[in-house]
């Protein structure tokens, strides 16, 4: 078709141009900044959606920008597991966007008290950033998957990297800035051996279109070289996606950024650096898998096993709600590895699909978290007492999701966790299993605590009294669309599943 | 052998070594602005280390003068790569020294490791 | 405890390094993969097909230039990222510390800088847009651009140099960047081809390189001006000190 073909280009092109006239827009006229972001938002998604059936019809989708032919040119190329990235990036930040409206400008009544809390509730003059932030963070991912070129990889790393920094700083106090710091601290060096890695890989293949680097390397004769780059490369993408014990920054950084910020850092920047290694892995470094570098992969599976049992550990320990939540996302980010790691197409289907579930239920997480907050001001688990007297939606909201955080069918993360089992028991490995289900217990032991404080239970004294009621519609709505998608994601499984698994074999049978 | 491999080389090694200064720097001190200069003698490494790949012997500028003899020229690729990467240092220097600032006006200290304690 | 496993880490990666260092194809030498593979289509062709007689420039704008947006927009965030986190609110001159010190620079200083001033603005626009043909290009001269404002301001301080280059003029001027990418790429993709892409096959060969050559010249503005301002807006956000009254966020 002559037009669709550029669709994907401008899916990624479009909220970065509205992010620019963000600020110039929102000088004239205030209020339209937020219909912008979520204009610029919707035409991404729709775009995106619409190139699905050509993906599906033709296997991927290449695209040279500026009609130079790759390796000369850069590609874009956009195979299944892409598109469905794609499309679940632009539908959360839309999602996100709509409750991030009420959420940084809340409309209160005069006499009502005002919570100063971390100071979520943002200052007039930093709104216009937040949301050229936002669109730009959003246009970074999408051109994050999309790319065929691994240093125009590394670019839109960065640029992911430098929003979510400055958002995560954005509120402005004490330990807003602290946990920017910290997470600056270690992003930054892995964003600087990412960059050496492609140098080294630059070095000895001469290219840097991703599947022109498979031809090479699969006929090269610099064997350490390239073992070290993808050494390099895997850990500095770790970073990204907190992979115990590099997840030092995750929970502090997530738990004082403003709740959608939180709910987009955790539910989608981390499967940045997942999908990351995934890409790199089969799309460039294939030929060199399972042998000499299945090593690697064996590590990371006890990593991961780590993670999940330290992440849901940790979790269970916490007094403050949105640092379980985060210390939850250390632990499914162990069951994404794991599944990457055992490098069974079974178990890599059930890693994608996780990622696809567990973006959805954590996202929800801390959008409730963020209502609750919001409303309250309350921070702490034992503040959830008697919640669901005064906010009932967003209480069950939460319950809905943490059921597939846990893993119960028919929501998403049951299907994902499934295939994780399954995939453990296919390649032998039933310790692996058994920490899958074992993680799931702990997951219930943290979330159905919550869960039985918000309904179970009678608020302690006075709490509750002061708070006005359920958070708007507009903070109400998304938070209830993810829930749901978890559940309809759970049952659409039936249809997704059989070309995401055509799909993942097609990416591993490269070698 | 690897020495001399080593030597054929140098400015890979060197740029190895400025990299692993830098990184200690990140890692050890605990002045802030320490550790900014730290990652910033990272990220120069490494540009210098993707500017001597470009290297050749004998090699001009990429830059095509008319009339003369065509002369080899030096890789273009790598300083395309290092000029967008000296940007991203930039940028990503330029947001850290901004949280710095705002670190300084908290606590009136840039020393990290001081304000471990501070428990919310 | 601590430094003994930080220096042993650091240590065992530069070991690692070294090792790597030591087997990469030696350097500069003419049969390495880097000089054979790629890179010798963008020597032989660049001038022809790119237009301009810097090759790194061809490669920057031309062949690789979706990198070169994705890095106009980490700028971008960098300076929304800076001004978010320090706060600069718009309408009020804020103190800075050359304001407060209220002591006047020397004559000889103010002169001095008067008459630079503009060479430095007219040197920083012939980087810009000789970046075609010699050494330089967009970036080059927004940076001296930027150097330029840092001069004038530490000279006369900021309410002079903010009332220059006001907020607003600044903020238009700093979407240029993008806005000129999107614009070239759009223009690509209506000329018939795909995204920006310079050479338009629906023209006719007379007019292909002359509007190949004014998309390149725009994006190179494009970039330069922006690189300049966001220097300028940076470095005032970063002098203005704002009497913050940091509220106490309760636990």
């Amino acid at each position: 078709m002559e037009l669709a073909q550029h669709f994907a280009i401008y899916a990624i092109v479009t909220p970065l141009f509205v992010a620019v006239l963000v600020p110039i827009i929102t000088l004239w006229k205030k209020n339209w900044g937020m219909p912008l972001v979520g204009l610029a938002l919707a035409v991404s998604l729709v775009l995106s959606a619409m190139l699905v059936p050509q993906v599906r019809a033709a296997g991927y989708l290449s695209y040279h920008l500026g009609s130079w032919e790759p390796p000369f040119g850069i590609e874009i190329r956009i195979d299944f597991l892409g598109i469905v990235m794609m499309v679940l990036i632009s539908a959360i930040s839309l999602i996100v966007a709509i409750y991030s409206l009420r959420y940084i400008s809340p409309k209160r009544a005069k006499e009502e008290k005002t919570f100063f809390f971390f100071g979520e509730e943002m200052e007039e003059g930093k709104k216009p950033f937040y949301y050229s932030l936002f669109l730009v963070l959003s246009a970074a991912m999408l051109g994050f998957v999309a790319t065929g070129d691994i240093f125009n990889m590394f670019v839109f790393f960065e640029l992911m990297a430098i929003c979510s920094y400055a958002l995560v700083a954005i509120p402005g106090s004490r330990l807003s800035i602290r946990a920017a710091i910290k997470y600056m601290l270690m992003a930054v060096p892995a964003a600087v051996l990412v960059l050496l890695a492609i140098g080294l890989l630059y070095s000895v293949t001469g290219t840097l279109n991703m599947a022109d680097l498979y031809a090479q390397i699969a006929s090269s004769g610099y064997t350490e070289v390239i073992t070290v780059s993808y050494v390099i490369l895997i850990v500095g993408f770790a970073v990204k996606a907190a992979v115990f014990p590099l997840h030092m920054w995750l929970p502090d950084a997530h738990s004082k950024a403003p709740s959608p910020i939180s709910a987009l850092l955790s539910g989608l920047i981390v499967k940045m650096g997942v999908f990351g290694i995934i890409r790199v892995t089969f799309s460039v470094y294939g030929a060199y898998f399972p042998s000499p570098l299945s090593w690697v992969t064996s590590i990371l599976i006890w990593v991961a096993a780590g993670a999940i049992i330290y992440g849901a550990i940790m979790a269970i320990m916490q007094k403050d709600f949105k640092i379980m939540i985060a210390y939850s996302t250390v632990m499914n980010v162990g069951y994404i590895i794991l599944g990457f790691g055992l490098a069974d197409v079974t178990a890599l289907v059930g890693s994608t699909y996780h990622i696809i579930g567990h973006a959805l239920a954590k996202s929800c997480f801390f959008l409730c978290a963020g209502s609750i907050i919001s409303q309250s001001g309350y921070l702490t688990i034992d503040d959830l007492k008697g919640a669901s007297r005064r906010m009932p939606l967003t209480c069950a909201a939460f319950a809905l999701a943490s059921l597939s955080i846990v893993g119960i069918p028919p929501t998403a993360g049951f299907v994902g966790k499934w295939y994780l089992v399954w995939g453990s028991l296919n390649t032998g490995n039933v310790f692996l299993g058994a920490v899958v289900l074992v993680g799931s217990i702990l997951a219930a032991v943290y979330c159905f605590r919550v869960v039985y404080y918000m309904f179970f239970l009678p608020p302690s004294n006075g709490a509750w009294q002061e708070v006005s009621g359920e958070a708007p519609l507009s903070m109400v709505v998304p938070t209830w669309i993810l829930a749901a998608g978890t559940l309809v994601l759970g049952i659409l499984s039936l249809w997704i599943l059989p070309p995401l698994r055509e799909a993942i074999e097609s990416l591993m049978l490269l070698n | 052998m690897m020495w001399s491999m080593l030597l054929d080389n140098i400015n890979y090694a060197v740029a190895m070594v400025l990299f692993c200064i830098g990184f200690y720097t990140v890692i050890m001190r605990s002045n802030l602005i320490k550790k900014i200069i730290g990652l910033v003698v990272m990220q120069v490494a490494v540009f210098f280390f993707l500017v001597s790949l470009g290297y050749l012997d004998e090699g001009v500028a990429p830059i095509v003068v008319p009339g003369d003899a065509p002369s080899p020229m030096v890789n273009p690729l790598p300083q395309a790569m290092i000029l967008t990467a000296i940007v991203i240092a930039v940028s990503t220097t330029a947001l850290f020294l901004s949280l710095a600032l705002k670190f300084y006006s908290h606590y009136g200290t840039l020393d990290i490791d001081k304000v471990k304690e501070d428990k919310r | 405890m601590k430094k003994i496993l930080a220096v042993l880490f650091t240590c065992v990666l530069a070991v690692l390094l070294l090792y790597v260092a030591a087997l990469l194809p030696p350097m500069g030498d003419a049969d390495n993969p880097t000089n054979r593979h790629v890179v010798p289509r963008y020597l032989e062709h660049g001038e022809q097909e790119a237009g301009t007689r810097n090759i790194v420039a061809a490669v920057v704008f031309n062949y690789r230039g979706y990198d070169t947006m994705g890095e106009v927009a980490i700028f971008s965030a960098a300076l929304a990222g800076t001004l978010a986190v320090l706060g600069a609110s718009r309408r009020k001159i804020a103190r800075t510390f050359i304001d407060q010190s209220g002591v006047e620079f020397s004559f000889i200083s103010r002169t001095a800088v008067i008459l630079l001033l503009p060479l430095i603005i007219l040197f920083s626009i012939y980087i810009i847009l000789y970046g075609i043909d010699l050494p330089g290009g967009g970036f080059q001269g927004g940076a001296i651009i930027g150097a330029g404002v840092m001069i004038f301001t530490i000279t006369f301080g900021f309410s002079e140099a903010q009332s220059l280059i006001p907020h607003h003029v600044r903020i238009i001027l700093e979407s240029t960047a993008i806005s000129a990418f999107f614009v070239v790429g759009t223009a690509g993709v209506i000329g018939g081809a795909n995204f920006l892409t310079y050479i338009l096959p629906q023209l006719s060969t007379q007019i292909q390189p002359i509007v190949r050559d004014l998309m390149l010249l725009a994006l190179l503005f494009g970039v330069g001006i922006k690189g300049g301002m966001v220097f300028t807006s940076i470095f005032f956000a970063l002098l203005t000190e704002k009497e913050t009254n940091d509220v106490e966020y309760a636990p």
